[in-house]
Parts: C-alpha cells; structure tokens; sequence
C-alpha cells in the first residue's frame, strides 16, 4: 500500500434537474441500450420489480440505486 | 450532524464522506449531488463513465460507486433545527473488469419485489458448493468509512491520505454517534 499526498475532500457537484436526468440517461443507455426515460417508464410499469437485487442482472440494481436521478 | 438550515445539514453530512473519499479517489474524481422535490428526499452519488465504476487501482484493479439516500428532516434542536436522516445506501466494489464483487446494501424501502429490506451484502464471488450470488446475508448498517477502509487495508487500494485512518476513524465515530435508522 502507497501513500501519497492528495487533495483533502472529494469536490461536490449540485445537478440540476437536466443535468441529472442527462446522467441517467447516460449509464442507462451505457447499460442498457435504452434511453433513461424508457428505462423510467419500464420501472414504473413494473417490468423490473422482480430484478433489482438480481445478481445476473446487475445494471438494473444499479440503475434502480440512481434512480432520484430520473425523477 | 445538525445544521441550522437544510443546506447546512447536507454539508455536515457530506463533507466527512468526501474527506473520507479523498483517502482513495483520485483528485479528479467528483460526487455528484440531486435533490428530488417530492419529500425533500436527496442523493450522492459517486458514479464512473458510462456506467463504468471508478477505478481505485491497487494491486486487484478494484473499482467503486455508490449511492446514499437521505432527506432533511426536524433535528428538534432550536440551534440548529436540521439534520440529515439516511433513507438508502449502496455501496459497490467491483472487480478490475467492472463486475460487481461485494455490494454492501441497505434500501428499506426499495420499489423492488425481489428485495431484501434489511442491510445485507451481495457475494457475487466463488463459494461452491454453497452459492451465495443471489443470497442476502445479513450486517449491520456498515458505513462508508468502514468499507473505505476494508478498500485500504484488505484490498490493497492506495491511500491518497497519509492520516487515513484516522480521518476514518473520526468520520464513523461522528456516523455513530449521530446515525438514525428511518
């Protein structure tokens, strides 16, 4: 284990409401190949009720984890 | 920790989780912050490219992300009236290649049917004959500076902190000395 000298405190960015929902969009699209706005649609139609905490599915869990983001 | 106003609170909240990132992030890295209107409700998260984890390197490659729920909510202290409740926590190391290896979770509330909603860890890894990659076993509420520091000294991740330990110790002292459970 290394020790170097860094910055003290991680910096914080305040997303707006486009800006978070641009950031979803990207990883579900990165993902899954589907906009975050289909993928919020999915979500609300409970297509992915039975997968978040699926282990072979792992993306949704993770979108699910971020999901404040597309609201 | 209280604040006098909700901004306040967040930033007690926040800032030791971001000194205790510091200990293992690279300077660029950056979390990002949202506040959802309905219930005042909050996220931080700490997220890679395109879906991709922050890498931490070390001698595993391991890579990072999570998600902490919170919201505002009454301190019922008239100096300072607001503190932060934690509603949700994901937190995610991942193998060099970007799949998850141990995911440390608590979402008492998730939307999902097939959750668990107590805090429990993912081990997606090998453990013939037993399998456990789709089994929840049980923690307690395990904080950031506790994985953080599971990053450090068993992972082999560098510290980008020559005092890491005790930035960590200090910061979950303070978790639990003021953690509520929602």
């Amino acid at each position: 284990m290394a020790i170097t000298s860094e910055p003290t405190r991680t910096g914080l960015e305040w997303l707006t409401a486009a800006e978070a929902h641009a950031l979803f969009d990207e990883q579900a699209r990165a993902l899954l190949g589907i906009s975050g706005e289909e993928f919020l649609q999915r979500w609300e139609a409970g297509e992915y009720r039975e997968c978040t905490d699926d282990p072979d599915r792992p993306a949704i869990g993770h979108l699910a984890s971020i999901l404040p983001l597309a609201r | 920790l209280p604040g006098k106003t909700p901004a306040e609170a967040i930033e007690a909240f926040s800032a030791p989780l971001r000194d205790c990132l510091a200990c293992v992030l690279p300077p660029t890295a950056v979390v990002h912050a949202y506040g959802q209107k309905r219930g005042d409700q909050y996220l931080l998260t700490l997220l890679g490219h395109r879906g991709e984890p922050v890498p931490l390197g070390g001698p595993h490659g391991v890579g990072f992300r999570l998600a902490h729920h919170y919201a505002v909510v009454p301190a019922g202290d008239p100096d300072d009236p607001f503190r932060v409740r934690s509603l949700a926590y994901y937190y995610t190391i991942t193998t060099a290649r970007g799949r998850e290896a141990i995911a440390y979770h608590w979402h008492p509330d998730s939307e999902g049917a097939d959750a668990a909603h107590y805090p429990h860890i993912h081990v997606r890894s090998y453990t013939q004959p037993l399998n456990l990659s789709h089994k929840h076993p049980p923690t307690g509420r395990v904080s950031l500076e506790a994985v953080i520091r599971f990053l450090i000294d068993e992972l082999g991740v560098d510290a980008r902190r020559p005092n890491y330990a005790a930035i960590l110790d200090q910061s979950e002292q303070a978790f639990k000395d003021w953690r509520h459970w929602s």
